[in-house]
């Protein structure tokens, strides 16, 4: 037995050379969120948040510029991972490890922590979900003298089984080695910049609004972050 | 027969026998460069690796019982499938394989080489081999070959039933074949035979290497999901063929033969888990990747040649031609569906075609001695295609399109290839043959990849080898063999688990250099072995697609799943010893060993080397043998076949879209108990 | 001379050795074949035929009817290369200004490449770009309508109404303020040109291949039901159709939307994720309901059908 392996190592060795195209790569991926600002909203309303937890993934990234589940049968890396983490803390927080390999990227498909797997008759929360949410806010709207202080649940969900939240979002990188670290930059304060409070202006001065779901508002925050102030997605020098 | 090349090879009967081999493919494996294996059960056609290619179920390997041609065309499960199980190993008299494209009468599929299975029984009497063991192994084969007739005529039937070396693995077979030879008048003689075979296997399936590692999933195990246990192959094989040949008073000779075959498979593998989505109803997903294939085939075909007599033209110049033509017509019906387990619904249709295919070849092959040292042979071959393709879901409506029009796609397509083929032998000494060999062949497309019109774009093989033969003591004692080749392809293949067919990958090139001994130093052994080292690989970009617009490609990258090392040792003892009263003792010893370098995988990966050690041991007397036939030997934990594709089997929370390594486990050491009767 | 003799068929063989590997065409044999291509300009039934209410996936689901009364849009700059041979390449970069509603049945021939290399050309595009001085006025479109697209650079211009007989239009922000409208007539000029690359069929490899001494009829493809998907799609059709959007986008009830209303009317207002939409995946960001008319106008070149070009490129 001993021979035996002896001789495989060997020829292990001897015969592993040659360039093999492709390769296995892994490197971290690390999250930086903007810290707490001021934003304009819909009908001159100010928001600002006061917390912003967020679940990211799984995040698959593909060659094709229109990653789906039909374009996008093999992916080039992917962040499987999924935990809560802080939008609001523009330090880097570790997100978990990219396994892939070499090559280009045009696209990403990703959840925010609800899934819709192909086995799933419905959606569900990862383990890694915000309390069973994509995303957690708090924080306060003001107009003039009007003051609302709100929090939002926001559950971003795959539209058909077997589909991720957001597709064919363009990023572009050409991924050489694992030499390199994935830099995922979410700006929380530009997802309620599309909110109009007008929806809650008739709420009690004194309550703490509860975005509904099914509100304009809700769907405004899940508008941005699906589509108009998605993450971003960068290759950096680790 | 002549050999066409350094690398031709005829494997006789005493080096087919040293060894246990599990069915007629495994007879193959004797040949340098090749390894044969049955990762997807006993229904399904044996895999064969030869000098660097990775011919899957025969897309690069042409495959001939005889006259008849056996791979099959624009096959659901692969170009040029062609399953050699139905050949029953005891009426197998001697298998040729020939690698590399040299010889004129080489057709489609001859891409790294071809073999030929010739029938024969040469221990003419009554035979009858039990064989039982592990795994509830069972195999029952009988021969009737009377004495008085020649050993070309013959009978046989073999069963086999097993449980299979791990969950849902069984399998049952039945063959049957018989051959009669006539001489209608002197130089006039007629071969008929007819082979029939039917074999149903259960799948385990592929796992992910992952999940095996992590405990998820037992090594000889299946996933434990109604989807992996619907696994499944059944497959039928019937064809009769008829050669005549003609003698005539100068030297000259005429042949012909006519054959039919009808070969059905229909399989259900899943490779892939739970990832595939309904293109009729894209709401329906997740339902199991079960891919029901299911390819009939209905073919006829026919081969004629003319022989000249020998010609002298000089005494130093003399030799003969042999013009030749070949012929089949093949009416294909395959489908291939996803189906639901455990209840096997249809829950998705992928193909459902018709495929007439035609193809008519000719050749002209020379012979010709030229001084006492040096012989030429070969000559041009062309060949045309048709293919007529009735794609009953081609122009596909999708569900969410409005019906502007009939469902279908009719087209059809017609392509040429031609290309010389030759070998130049120089025989300085008696003893020692140089030989230097060129020769252009063709595969054929999956027609259903064509479009209208298209110029059915052959697969073009160019092959080259230079070799040396030495026989010392003449070739019946040692022949040693020593041969550099390269072979390029402009268009190769792989295998997509996704579709569970062939897919493109570009053009690829092999270099290597092979050495092999055939020994028979004393009359009671023989002994076989070859060394075969290959270089291959892709030389372009593979296609592009959709999903993958500009496909990473660096140059020289190493062709996956093709060891770079085969080598194969095969070793026989077979001994009469005298015993009281005159009756002999018969005693036979065999060893094969096979050892696999580690094969290149996608991704920078290589898979574990491999090596293979199977020994049989019998005794008896003349008409009672008893024996032992064990497989793996060392009991190596191995993979048959390696893979990396996505899959998803529900055993992480999300599933992983990077590609991952799958294997086929191998068959861990099989001890079957043999007892042979020969009256 | 054995030696001579030896030497030469070794380095005969030798030499064959290297022989480089070919592509199809040229397998074979012999020189380099030719063949012709056709491009043709194919318009999805739904720009001639509209589109039905219904619940089938074809159908619009809100009970909504569309009627297209001129679908123009500007096509041109086909190219097609081959990866296996960088010699091979089809470009034709005029652009044709084209009334989709009035195609020949046939389709209309964008460009026509002879005698060229019978291969497969696996890189195909084709641009939708914005009309300007040098685009061609195609046969079948009226000299205004072909003025109208030079002159306002449009790269895509549809005019239309939806119907429905109890429809209704209301407020993007006040959704239970309603007023009955039973026709909204849209009329809509965009210039959103994209160039539209890697086009594949929807079976088998990129591109297409050309045979030997034949003619490859390749119809690049330009859809008419974008804007009615709830979702924009990257390859397979996994949509909705709805039509509601359009009509509360009237915002001043006078039975017309204009893009300038659309402008003014929030998308998270008209395209709630609650009735299935998601405008994740475009090529620009969808602020308003005309930021989603003018990605899905990004969105219309296809190939071959339903085949899909999914690299997308704006054009300036």
């Amino acid at each position: 037995m001993n021979t035996t392996r002896c001789i495989c190592i060997f020829l292990a060795f001897v015969l592993s050379c040659g360039a093999s195209g492709q390769r296995e790569v892994e490197y971290a991926a690390v999250g930086v969120g903007r810290a707490a600002r001021v934003v304009e909203a819909r009908g001159g309303w100010q928001v600002t948040l006061e917390e912003a937890r967020v679940a990211l993934g799984p995040v698959y990234f593909c060659a094709t510029q229109a990653a789906s589940a039909d374009l996008c049968p093999s992916a080039r890396a992917e962040l499987l991972a999924t935990w809560p983490w802080d939008a609001l803390d523009p330090r880097s927080q570790h997100l978990g490890t990219v396994h892939g390999v070499t090559g280009s990227i045009g696209s990403a498909q990703y959840d925010f922590g609800i899934v819709w797997l192909e086995t799933d008759t419905q959606p569900r929360a990862l383990q890694g979900a915000v309390d069973g949410h994509s995303a957690v806010f708090r924080g306060r709207a003001t107009r003039g003298d009007r003051t609302l202080r709100f929090v939002a649940n926001i559950d971003a969900i795959p539209r058909a089984q077997g589909t991720h939240v957001v597709q064919g979002a363009r990023t572009s990188a050409d991924v050489l080695d694992s030499h390199t670290r994935l830099e995922v930059t979410v700006d929380p304060n530009l997802w309620w910049s599309g909110v109009d409070f007008d929806e809650f202006v008739d709420a009690p001065a004194d309550d703490v609004v509860v975005v509904p779901a099914d509100s304009r508002a809700a769907n405004a925050v899940l508008v941005a972050m699906t589509a108009n102030a998605t993450p971003q997605f960068r290759w950096v020098a680790p | 027969m002549a050999a066409r090349a350094g690398s031709d090879f005829i494997l006789e009967r005493d080096v087919l026998t040293a060894a246990p081999r599990q069915d007629a493919s495994a007879l193959l494996a004797t040949a340098p460069g090749v390894y044969v294996s049955r990762p997807e059960g006993e229904a399904v056609a044996q895999e064969i690796q030869l000098r660097g290619f990775d011919a899957e179920h025969g897309q690069d390997m042409e495959l001939r019982l005889g006259s008849v041609p056996l791979n099959q065309p624009s096959h659901v499960h692969g170009q040029g499938y062609a399953d050699l199980g139905f050949i029953i190993p005891e009426a197998v008299r001697a298998v040729r394989v020939t690698e590399g494209v040299y010889d004129p009468h080489q057709g489609d599929f001859a891409v790294a080489g071809s073999a030929t299975y010739e029938l024969g029984v040469p221990e003419r009497g009554y035979h009858l081999r039990l064989e039982g063991g592990s795994f509830g192994a069972f195999r029952l084969s009988g021969v009737w070959a009377p004495s008085d007739l020649p050993e070309d005529t013959f009978g046989a039937v073999q069963f086999r039933r097993t449980q299979g070396f791990g969950r849902n693995r069984g399998a049952q077979s039945a063959s049957g074949m018989a051959q009669l030879a006539v001489d209608l008048a002197p130089g006039v003689r007629v071969v008929g035979h007819v082979a029939a075979h039917g074999s149903r296997a259960n799948l385990a399936g592929i796992l992910r290497r992952d999940d095996v590692e992590a405990g998820r999933v037992g090594f000889y195990e299946s996933y434990a999901t109604p989807s992996a246990n619907m696994q499944s192959a059944l497959a039928t094989h019937l064809q009769a063929g008829l050669d005549a040949e003609r003698k005539g008073d100068t030297g000259g000779r005429t042949t012909f033969s006519l054959w039919a075959q009808y070969t059905t498979l229909r399989l259900r593998q899943n490779f892939t888990g739970f990832l595939e989505r309904s293109r009729q109803r894209p709401e329906w997903v997740g339902r199991g990747d079960l891919v029901e294939q299911s390819n009939r085939d209905f073919a006829l075909g026919a081969r004629a040649a003319q022989h000249t007599p020998r010609l002298h033209v000089r005494d130093w110049l003399h030799g003969r031609f042999e013009l030749g033509i070949s012929a089949r017509t093949d009416l294909i019906d395959q489908t291939v569906n996803l189906l639901q387990a455990p209840q096997n619904e249809t829950w998705d249709q992928r193909v459902d075609a018709r495929v007439g295919a035609a193809s008519v070849g000719a050749y002209a092959d020379a012979d010709w001695q030229v001084t006492s040292w040096l012989r030429l042979r070969g000559g041009p071959r062309v060949d045309a295609l048709y293919f007529d393709l009735d794609d009953r879901l081609g122009n596909f409506i999708p569900s969410s399109q409005r019906k502007t029009h009939l469902v279908g796609y009719r087209r059809t397509a017609l392509g040429l290839a031609y290309g010389p083929r030759g070998t130049a032998e120089l025989t300085p000494f008696r003893e020692l043959s140089l030989l230097a060999s060129y020769g252009e062949g063709y595969r054929s497309p999956q027609a259903r990849q064509l479009e209208e019109g298209e110029s059915a774009p052959f697969a073009k093989v160019r092959s080259a080898e230079v070799a040396v033969r030495v026989t010392p003591g003449g070739p019946e004692r040692a022949t040693l063999t020593a041969a550099a080749y390269y072979t390029s392809l402009s268009s190769d293949l792989a295998f997509d688990p996704t579709e569970g067919a062939l897919e493109k990958v570009g053009p690829t090139t092999r270099r290597g250099v092979a050495a092999h001994a055939l020994l028979r130093p004393a009359p009671w052994l023989v002994t076989s072995a070859s060394v075969t080292y290959v270089h291959a690989t892709l030389d372009a970009p593979p296609p592009a697609t959709a999903d993958n617009p500009d496909p990473p490609y660096v140059p020289g990258r190493l062709l996956p799943y093709v060891p770079p090392l085969v080598a194969r040792l095969d070793t026989s003892v077979h001994h009469r010893i005298p015993l009281i009263r005159g009756v002999p003792l018969i005693l036979q010893a065999g060893t094969s060993v096979t050892v696999l370098s580690p094969r290149p995988l996608p991704h920078g990966q290589f898979a574990d080397p491999v090596m293979l050690v199977d020994q049989r041991v019998a005794f008896g007397t003349q008409h009672l043998q008893l024996g032992v036939d064990v497989m793996n030997a060392a009991d190596l934990r191995y993979a048959q076949n390696e893979y990396a594709y996505v899959s998803w089997w529900g055993t992480s929370e999300v599933p992983s879209r990077i590609p991952a390594r799958h294997f086929s486990a191998g068959p861990p050491r099989t001890v079957l108990a043999t007892l042979e009767l020969h009256l | 001379m054995r030696k001579h003799l030896m030497t030469g068929a070794v380095c005969v063989a030798l030499s064959a050795c290297e022989t480089g590997t070919d592509d199809a065409s040229s397998s074979s044999g012999g020189a380099q074949a030719k063949g012709n291509a056709q491009i043709f300009l194919e318009a999805e039934d739904t720009i001639p035929e509209g589109l039905e209410p219904g619940d089938g996936e074809e159908n619009i689901q809100d009970g909504w009817t569309v009627r297209y009364d001129k679908f123009l849009a500007v096509v041109g700059n086909f190219r097609a290369t081959s990866s296996a041979n960088s010699q091979a390449s089809l470009a034709k970069p005029d652009v044709l200004v084209v009334d989709l509603r009035s195609l020949p049945v046939g389709g209309l021939v964008l460009a026509e490449f002879t005698d060229v290399a019978a291969i497969r050309y696996d890189r195909v595009g084709y641009d939708i770009p914005n009309a300007s001085a040098s685009s061609t006025c195609a046969p079948g479109i009226s000299a205004d309508d072909c003025a109208m697209m030079k002159q306002n650079g449009y790269s895509i211009f549809i005019e239309g109404v939806i119907s429905k007989t109890d429809g209704q239009s209301c407020s993007p922000t006040q959704p239970n303020q309603c007023v009955a409208a039973a026709e909204v007539r849209f009329r809509w000029g965009l210039a959103a040109g994209t160039a539209f690359d890697d086009c594949a069929p929807p079976e088998g490899d990129s591109g297409f291949s050309i045979p030997t001494g034949g003619t490859a009829q390749v119809k690049p493809t330009i859809h008419g039901d974008h804007w009615f998907f709830t979702n924009i799609t990257q390859g397979e059709e996994i949509t909705e159709r709805k039509a509601q959007w359009i009509a509360n986008g009237d915002l001043d009830h006078d039975g017309e939307t204009t893009l300038a209303e659309l402008g003014q009317v929030a998308a998270s207002d008209v395209f709630p994720a609650s009735e299935g939409y998601n405008l994740s995946g475009a090529i620009i960001p969808v602020n308003t309901a005309r930021d989603y008319v003018e990605a899905q106008a990004r969105t219309l070149g296809d190939f071959q059908g339903e085949g899909e070009c999914p690299t997308r490129r704006i054009l300036d």
